[in-house]
């Protein structure tokens, strides 16, 4: 146990209102709130919800657009107590209801932008006609989806007390809500602020969904610096040369970003034209970066540390690397060493010792989360494992292959099962499996990553999926079209569009290899 | 690509559409960002497609969220790209 063991989430914010109440803490929608403000405006929410029934343990939604309410609720229903999981607005109502229901989330929070699609969600987990609804302060909602007689009981220690879940792609069509307790988080959010060397005069700029675990960054480690976050409007995001003008309009000095936006606004965004001069730190995560746009940036970011951070949702981040200046795309890239004094990472073979070869990454220490939330239980995936240094302990065995050198860097080989990066977003190529095969008339499926010229591609390999009765009159070719975009219609019903397939193909038949099974590594390498 | 109608088909045939959502409800003042319609690859699609059919090149600097708030704002810089070649 450390000291830093009851640290809570909104207990930074808090500290920084004590220590600096006048500093800008957020910046959104051209509104500054300094920490005085925030810090009061999220004692008063939380005080409201308390009063609308909200009790400590109980797991709270905030389904909001990126902005002011999103953060306000995120904070207040942390500080009544609550598990609190950022929500997408961008997803089908029927994936936020899974969510709603697989993590016992029983009242969700939504801006007045948000309302609409709020209730929608809310009636699609099944939360009754006319749920239990109300206005709060700060152009926020509470509905309550479950009744508090029908609320589950609160998570095992420490998530008894609140902590926070973060949804990502499951392998069975269901998201998976990572639970991290509140000291998960801010032994990272501490780490990353001391590294980053933030202080209360930085601007960081927040561009990910607050779904994604970049933004624990954005929101954490900025309160605990007593720095400034600054929201970029989620419909920014898709522009590269957008995101680079609010980097200078909001003289960014902080930033943290998947590969894929470094190198939009490389390819696209003019920043080597005019590069923000502002900015001071800058980090990236999510996938690898391609060497050649990665050399650019280090010319053109100088002196300007570019930090290289590595680690699932699960565990936070826990390999981290400065990335030399002088590196060159001819090197291996590292994703680094372990974060001093808070994980330890291992990488252990096929007999489940410790290798010098070829592994998977295993992570323990005090940023590894409790355990997913799927299907309304808590299970925890960790078990205990012998690291190289002797000592026994609970890790998470991430799917990640890599090997460790002797000096503790550590390289990534890629994975071992299903998920895949694409555009940074974390994909199980089951999962979208899943919701093809849930799809009427479907009577099988193969989900796979192309290889070759389309690397990079989702492909649906679908078999069935007409509706028999097509007209005589039509070509085969446009039937095929109207099956296929039947399909993508119906996806869209169920997956968000960072998910759906780059294209779908209608087999007579999927391939099968020696063992019987669907050869999906055939499918991969098919240029059709 | 003559109308704004025209644009309004070349963008609705690039956006994924849910059961239910009717495509040719894309009208002139939609509001294809604020209603999430586009993402990063769709919007790379609709310029290549601007390309392919009509043979009109969005320079980057015209690839900013202000142009495609809705089908409208988007014709209007095409119109202006047009009016500037054909001078």
């Amino acid at each position: 146990m450390s000291d830093l063991d009851d640290i809570r989430l909104d207990g930074l914010l808090a500290t920084s209102a004590r220590r600096h109440p006048s500093r800008p803490a957020l910046t959104a929608r051209g509104r500054t709130w300094t920490y005085a403000e925030l810090d009061r405006a999220v004692d008063g929410l939380a005080r409201q919800l308390r009063s609308a029934g909200l009790e400590t343990g109980d797991r709270v939604g905030v389904l909001a657009p990126k902005g002011p309410e999103a953060v306000l609720g995120i904070y207040a229903a942390l500080r009544a107590g609550a598990v609190v999981a950022p929500l997408d607005v961008a997803d089908p109502p029927v994936r936020t209801a899974h969510m709603v229901r697989g993590a016992g989330i029983s009242l969700l929070l939504a801006s007045d932008r948000s309302l609409e699609g709020c209730r929608r969600a809310a009636a699609e987990a099944g939360a009754g006609p006319e749920p239990d609804e109300g206005a709060l302060d700060h152009g926020l909602h509470r509905i309550r989806t479950l009744a508090p007689a029908d609320r589950p009981a609160p998570l095992p220690a420490p998530t008894d007390r609140g902590g926070y879940v973060l949804f990502t792609s499951g392998s069975t069509g269901r998201p998976k809500g990572v639970l991290l307790s509140h000291a998960n988080v801010a032994h990272f959010a501490l780490w990353a602020a001391a590294e980053l060397g933030l202080t209360e005069t930085d601007r960081v700029g927040s561009q990910a969904a607050l779904t994604f675990d970049l933004t624990t960054f954005d929101l954490f480690s900025t309160a605990a610096a007593g720095a400034c976050a600054v929201l970029m409007p989620d419909v920014l995001r898709a522009f590269p040369r957008d995101v680079v003008g609010w980097l200078h309009d909001q003289r960014i000095t902080a930033f943290y970003a998947v590969p894929s936006l470094y190198q939009g606004m490389l390819e696209r965004g003019g920043i080597a034209q005019d590069f923000p001069a502002s900015l001071r730190v800058a980090a990236f995560a999510g996938e690898p970066f391609a060497p050649r746009p990665l050399e650019r940036y280090l010319h053109l970011l100088g002196d300007v540390p570019f930090y290289n951070l590595y680690g699932p949702t699960e565990t936070n981040v826990c390999t981290y690397s400065r990335v030399p200046a002088g590196w060159t795309a001819d090197q291996e890239i590292t994703i680094g060493r372990a974060v001093d004094g808070v994980v330890v990472v291992d990488v252990l073979g096929e007999d489940g010792l410790p290798t010098d070869g070829t592994g998977e990454i295993h992570v323990a220490g005090a940023t590894v989360f409790q355990g997913y939330l799927q299907d309304g239980t808590l299970t925890d995936p960790t078990r205990t494992v012998r690291f190289r240094d002797g000592v026994a302990r609970r890790a998470y065995a991430t799917g990640d292959i890599g090997r460790i050198t002797a000096d503790g860097r550590v390289f990534l080989r890629g994975r071992g099962d299903t998920q895949v990066k694409r555009r940074g977003h974390r994909i199980d190529l089951l999962d979208v499996e899943s919701a093809v095969l849930a799809l009427p008339r479907v009577t099988a499926a193969a989900v796979v990553a192309k290889d070759g010229a389309h690397h990079g591609e989702i492909w649906a390999y679908v078999q069935g999926g007409g509706e028999g009765g097509a007209a005589a009159e039509q070509s085969s070719e446009d039937i095929t079209e109207e099956i296929t975009e039947d399909i993508l219609a119906g996806l869209r019903g169920l997956l968000p569009l960072r998910m759906l397939p780059d294209r779908v193909v209608l087999a007579a038949a999927l391939p099968v290899n020696a063992r019987g099974k669907v050869d999906r590594r055939a499918l991969a390498a098919r240029t059709d | 690509m003559n109308t704004v109608e025209d644009l309004c088909t070349l963008i609705s045939s690039k956006i994924t559409w849910g059961r239910g959502e009717e495509p040719q409800q894309l009208r002139p003042d939609t509001p294809l960002l604020e209603q999430g319609l586009l993402d990063s690859l769709s919007i790379m699609q609709i310029v290549a497609a601007l390309d392919a059919r009509a043979g009109i090149v969005l320079p980057d600097a015209e690839i900013v969220a202000a142009n495609f708030r809705s089908p409208q704002a988007l014709w209007s810089v095409l119109e202006d790209i047009r009016a500037g070649a054909a001078r």
